[in-house]
């Protein structure tokens, strides 16, 4: 779960969700019992697309159970802050079924649906989409704002 | 080395980058070896770098007595001396003529001592046609205008076609904000059926208010309304373009709002895109009409007269103390940003338009057009930014806290 929101105990639908999802990173080549990550509540991932990292999280707010993708991006550079915020609402006008956001000093992009009538093709669909626009964004940004790519140095 | 310098100067002047151009023209004219017809072509250039006339006068003054002979030179010189010292905007272009029809024109009638083909550049003008291929200044140009100037026609606006009404005798126009949005250049028809170019020179899209300069001479301007009231139930016209009068009432309220607001009790469907000049009973301009409605009912409200003369008041004092800012076409702010060699406007953050399709990389040295370096330092990530309610504006952290509170 992200950006501390409460959670409440897992049910079943989140772990047959939580079964697909592994199926999923399986069928694009990735581990998924390497690429699970501790979570307090619900189920968790992580793995590395390209320059970004990608985040997975199979999880519930109170009565509704979401499904997740999150990509932190870059750690805000010090100066021009101002043009930089104006392009990340710049780009989530244009960004389809994503949305760039901050959350102390990082900046991530994000997608978030109801679990109820996820597919696995669906999930696919979303893991890509969001690790493709975290990956051509994170050096743009980058380059042109400074800055310095999530969790790099 | 200084001749390619006035060269490179002269290059960003036709790109529409005025500072850069005027900072390449200044660091060429040093070097004393520049002289005679050279010197004169530079001069003219970084004439045309500022709006303000003793500028120009002494530009032209100097580039005359590096080339006595020049009548081109001489021409302008005498019209300029000859206008009163407040800015007059840039020159109009001449109808039906592009920036490449001028190009031969430069070449061909320019000083003896001509400079090297700019192909290039003249090629990405986009029509933006100031600087010395363009004629000398004549007063024919600037059009005196007679008839009814109550009121103005805007069109070509993305929203449809608008009104306006002049706001000094020099030919700026004020008309609604909505009626030209980002665009830059609008036709401005008058009831005479004269039609003018007009540039965008300055918008206030908080008070949903724009500028727009064209190359006219009006003899006779409104009455503007000296008080900052409008009595509820007083009787407003509103001339439209195309000379439509909608005749109607200032709505009464109980709703507090800006005093720079009155409502009205026209609605949306029966006008145009807006800035339609607002008169009282007693022929007295009060204000604009504007597109935006009430929450409660669907009639429009009116911006007061005092705003846009204050608004005014504040455009001219930035043209008096500013020079080569550009129209940021997105916030309607003037930018001095390119002047620094910055893509962004300081005001929104918007990339300005000549960076738009260039590559962009980090520029530290710019910071401080952004406020960047204006705050004492955040105790947690250490950028001065400044804060937002307490709150770091670059990592969120709340500085009123202790650090060792924090997470």
């Amino acid at each position: 779960m992200v950006f501390g929101r409460r959670q409440n105990p897992r049910s079943i639908t989140i772990e047959q969700n939580a079964q697909t999802v592994e199926s999923i990173l399986q069928s694009i080549g990735l581990d998924p019992a390497q690429a699970r990550m501790p979570a307090r509540h619900g189920y968790a991932w992580k793995f590395q697309r390209g320059s970004a990292m990608i985040e997975v999280y199979v999880s519930q707010t109170e009565d509704r159970e979401y499904f997740q993708v999150v990509a932190p991006i870059l750690h805000l550079p010090p100066t021009h802050l101002l043009p930089l915020y104006r392009r990340l609402l710049e780009l989530n006008l244009s960004l389809t079924n994503a949305s760039l956001g901050v959350y102390l000093d990082v900046i991530y992009i994000f997608t978030e649906r109801p679990l109820a009538g996820l597919d696995a093709n669906e999930a696919n669909f979303i893991i890509s989409q969001i690790s493709a626009y975290a990956d051509e964004l994170d050096n743009q940004l980058v380059s042109e704002f400074g800055g310095r790519l999530y969790s790099q140095v | 080395m200084s001749r390619q310098t006035i060269e490179q100067g002269i290059q960003a002047i036709q790109n529409g980058q005025h500072g850069e151009g005027a900072r390449l023209l200044r660091i060429g004219l040093n070097d004393d070896t520049i002289s005679g017809p050279l010197r004169a072509v530079a001069l003219m250039w970084l004439a045309e770098t500022r709006e303000d006339v003793a500028f120009r006068v002494d530009c032209y003054r100097q580039a005359l007595a590096a080339d006595p002979g020049n009548a081109d030179v001489q021409q302008r010189l005498n019209y300029w001396q000859n206008q009163p010292p407040a800015p007059l905007g840039s020159m109009p272009p001449l109808s039906g003529q592009s920036a490449s029809d001028m190009r031969d024109d430069y070449q061909g009638s320019g000083p003896t001592e001509r400079m090297p083909p700019m192909q290039d550049t003249l090629a990405n003008t986009g029509g933006y046609t100031i600087g010395p291929q363009t004629p000398p200044p004549n007063p024919q140009l600037t059009n005196r205008i007679s008839g009814d100037t109550r009121f103005v026609g805007v069109w070509g606006g993305p929203n449809g076609d608008g009104s306006g009404f002049f706001l000094t005798q020099n030919g700026l126009v004020a008309t609604a904000r909505n009626v030209v949005r980002e665009q830059t250049k609008v036709t401005v028809a008058l009831p005479s059926g004269q039609q003018f170019n007009g540039h965008v020179v300055r918008a206030f899209p908080v008070y949903d208010l724009a500028l727009v300069k064209v190359p006219v001479q009006v003899p006779t301007l409104p009455i503007f309304s000296q008080t900052d009231a409008i009595p509820p139930e007083a009787l407003i016209v509103a001339l439209l373009h195309g000379g439509r009068t909608i005749r109607s009432k200032r709505r009464r309220t109980q709703h507090q709002m800006a005093d720079h607001w009155f409502p009205t009790l026209i609605t949306p469907e029966t006008i145009d895109a807006g800035g339609a000049p607002i008169y009282d009973a007693q022929g007295v301009l009060v204000g604009m009409l504007t597109r935006n409605v009430s929450r409660t009912n669907n009639t429009v409200y009116g911006l007061h007269t005092f705003m846009i003369q204050r608004c005014l008041a504040f455009y001219q004092r930035e043209q008096a103390t500013t020079s080569n800012a550009v129209l940021c076409q997105s916030c309607g702010a003037l930018s001095q940003a390119s002047n620094y060699g910055a893509y962004y406007c300081e005001t929104c953050g918007t990339v300005l338009p000549q960076f738009e399709n260039r590559p962009r990389t980090r520029q530290e040295q710019t910071a401080s057009l952004y406020g960047d370096e204006q705050a004492a330092p955040c105790p947690h990530c250490g950028a001065r930014i400044g804060t937002y309610e307490d709150y770091c504006l670059r990592c969120g952290y709340d500085v009123t806290r202790p650090i060792n509170e924090q997470v």
